[in-house]
């Protein structure tokens, strides 16, 4: 469920069942006419739907990261950061999606599992494994 | 259709899309405002309540015993706002020819349940998230406390045509 449909009684007594956050990255670079800035949402829209809609119960997925900071080291420290934030304020489990083929091989700390433009079954089988490796 | 709704489902300006793209701002306060509860994930409450629409989703010799994915699109409305969604519902077709129509959808939290996938269960629905595990008919066995939700079922001219969605009538708890 996407972070804006929560309310305060329902994650104190729900919480435990939702283990795993979803970081939208979009990582526009600001240089974007709006036209492709649309683009790129609905691509990033389209990937997270692949894993947002068969794993509804168990995520929650937190407001995207909207633009990327030129230099990767630091861009990479930001996206660890954020992930480390969000395993300690109790998630397990933070899975980054995003539609930008520039992520393609980046490896993240603390970010368990990183889906760039994933169809479907892809989402299925991986997320799938994520959890079984570790529970 | 003679119904079938202008807007494209990949629109941007979908409610949820915004949610998340727009952070913690207009999309964030419009979404919150609309989509408060949790219960929202498994209940099937944002169908219309007015005249049940029916869709033609699969011809009626393609069925067995065996439950099939079906993915299927229906206009649905929520307060003011209408929306065509993608759907997929769980059919069968038993020796007497009776279609069930099953929603895929968890009662325990609302990810998608799938037929046959865990080894522990063979010939059950499963589900990913916590390990909810259902009969054929959609009757709940573990974690979660009601059977699955199941669709209104016509059949005409040998097709299958899908209604609202609405509690399970073959399982008695
Ligand atoms: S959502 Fe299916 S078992 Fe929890």
């Amino acid at each position: 469920m996407k972070f804006s449909e929560w309310n305060e009684a329902d994650w104190l007594s729900l919480q435990l069942y939702f283990d795993t956050c979803i970081l939208p990255i979009t990582a526009l670079s600001g240089l974007e006419a709006p036209w492709q800035m649309k683009h790129a949402l609905e691509r990033l829209r389209d990937a997270l739907d692949t894993v947002e809609v068969p794993f509804k119960g168990r995520t929650v997925t937190m407001p995207a990261v909207q633009y990327r900071i030129a230099d990767e080291h630091l861009f990479v420290q930001q996206i660890a950061g954020i992930a480390s934030n969000c395993k300690a304020s109790g998630f397990k489990y933070v899975i980054a999606i995003s539609a930008a083929n520039e992520l393609l091989n980046l490896s993240i700390p603390n970010v368990d599992l990183l889906l760039v433009n994933p169809d479907k079954s892809t989402s299925l089988k991986l997320v799938g494994e994520l959890w079984q490796k570790q529970d | 259709m003679s119904n079938e709704p202008k807007k494209q489902k990949k629109e941007v300006t979908r409610r949820q899309f915004l949610a998340y793209t727009l952070g913690g701002t207009g999309g964030f306060l419009a979404a919150s405002m609309i989509v408060p509860m949790v219960r929202f994930a498994v209940d099937p409450l944002l169908q219309d309540k007015g005249e049940s629409e029916f869709v033609k989703v699969i011809a009626l010799d393609k069925l067995s015993d065996e439950p099939v994915s079906v993915p299927f699109k229906m206009l649905q409305k929520d307060g003011w706002v209408e929306e065509e969604v993608d759907l997929t519902a769980w059919i069968t077709k038993n020796a007497s020819g009776q279609v069930q129509a099953l929603s895929p959808i968890c009662k325990h939290l609302g990810c998608t349940v799938n037929w046959n996938t865990e080894k522990k269960y063979p010939n059950q629905y499963f589900c990913p998230c916590h390990g909810a595990h259902y009969e054929k008919n959609g009757k709940n066995l573990a974690i979660a406390t009601a059977p699955l939700d199941e669709y209104e079922v016509k059949i005409q001219d040998n097709y299958v045509y899908l209604g609202k969605l609405g509690p399970n009538t073959k399982v008695t708890t």
